[in-house]
């Protein structure tokens, strides 16, 4: 795939995942949004939570990457994948129905949490929505993000959009599910 | 740790939009029967008259139709957040044929059918949301529908997973089979 349109369908994929969290969740009170559907599953919020953390993390290293503009234009340049980046993204996507572990400091289970957790995660889309922009310029081949629980390891900058995207969708979905169990619904 | 499936009187009221608080009150203080059941124990049994609209708190329930003596087919499930009753002796007033019956120790809340009907007819908002849960529900039996035409017992079982993927977390298998109109062998053999 081509960097434009590349960049242009993981933007894509951004702006439904900011509209669904707007539409789908942010209507919910915070008991439903804290409701949990086991005591070792995630509710809305926590699923929610764990994407801002990795935000927290991404978006500057995304940032810190995008500092340097490419040295020609790479419009049509195609995207590639290194090894570790294919089976990270592989590992992340919705397709991939088995369960990853989340890191200890990454799991945010059994807290009770607020509102701000939405409005903090719409900020990190915005900015992420920003910085998939910004990367129009950029050569998305050169390694230069590190990875997040290994910083010595380091992601193409395609690939570790690409990653950061899938693994939002995942947990988006994973809210859908608590939000659809939590639905009353007439059964007859 | 709060307890799992908190409040889903709250997740209902929560479902229906502009819903005036003072309404929402009156109607959140009618359902004042608290029904505790015990795993076997019948909510509804066939020949009974159904009286009230039941909102299951936690536990599961199954609804089924007696086919012939000893034999009964699986027609839905309820778990915590489902509206349940009888629903055609709830809507005619005439014995119910079905039975529902709890397959685990369960809790729920009751509602009389005339005063749910009542709070329907008054409140728009509520009459509202009375409207699309039918609607629903009837999606969801024109969807059970087409299972039990598909001759392919594999399709039926693809079909449920793509519709409702939690339920084979909840209900046991024979249950199951039972509902998608299969033996629990063939089941077995598909999974």
């Amino acid at each position: 795939m081509t960097t434009a349109h590349f960049l242009a369908a993981l933007h894509a994929t951004v702006a439904d995942l900011r509209t669904t969290v707007q539409t789908e969740f942010a209507p919910l009170s915070l008991a439903l949004l804290n409701q949990r559907l086991a005591p070792t599953s995630w509710s809305i919020l926590e699923c929610l939570a764990h994407l801002n953390a990795y935000s927290c993390y991404y978006n500057d290293a995304f940032a810190r990457a995008l500092a340097r503009p490419a040295a020609a234009p790479v419009a049509y340049m195609e995207v590639t994948y290194s090894w570790l980046g294919r089976k990270s993204i592989a590992m992340m996507h919705p397709t991939n129905l088995n369960k990853q572990k989340a890191l200890k400091r990454l799991n945010p289970l059994g807290s009770q949490l607020g509102s701000e957790v939405l409005a903090e995660f719409d900020q990190h889309q915005a900015q992420l929505l920003a910085l998939l922009a910004q990367a129009r310029q950029a050569d998305l081949n050169r390694s230069a993000v590190p990875v997040e629980f290994f910083r010595l390891l380091k992601l193409r900058l395609g690939e570790a959009l690409e990653f950061v995207v899938v693994h939002q969708q995942r947990h988006v979905q994973q809210a859908q599910r608590v939000r659809a169990a939590l639905r009353v619904e007439l059964v007859c | 740790m709060p307890s799992p499936a908190a409040d889903p009187l709250l997740a209902l009221l929560s479902q229906v939009p502009d819903l005036p608080p003072a309404e929402a009150a009156a109607f959140a203080a009618c359902w004042h029967q608290q029904l505790r059941l015990r795993r076997g124990d019948f909510l509804v049994q066939p020949g009974q008259v159904e009286q009230r609209l039941c909102l299951v708190q936690q536990g599961l329930l199954r609804l089924y139709f007696p086919t012939a003596p000893g034999e009964e087919t699986c027609v839905g499930f309820g778990h915590a957040g489902s509206l349940l009753c009888a629903f055609p002796s709830f809507v005619t007033g005439q014995p119910s044929d079905y039975g529902i019956q709890a397959l685990r120790q369960t809790e729920l809340l009751a509602i009389l059918r005339t005063d749910f009907l009542a709070f329907v007819a008054r409140s728009p908002a509520l009459g509202q949301f009375w409207r699309t849960a039918l609607e629903r529900a009837l999606v969801g039996r024109m969807a059970h529908e087409i299972d039990l035409l598909l001759p392919d017992p594999a399709q039926r079982l693809a079909r449920l997973r793509q519709r409702s993927p939690h339920i084979f977390q909840l209900v046991p298998r024979k249950y199951l089979a039972s509902y998608l109109r299969m033996t629990p062998e063939t089941l077995s053999r598909l999974r």
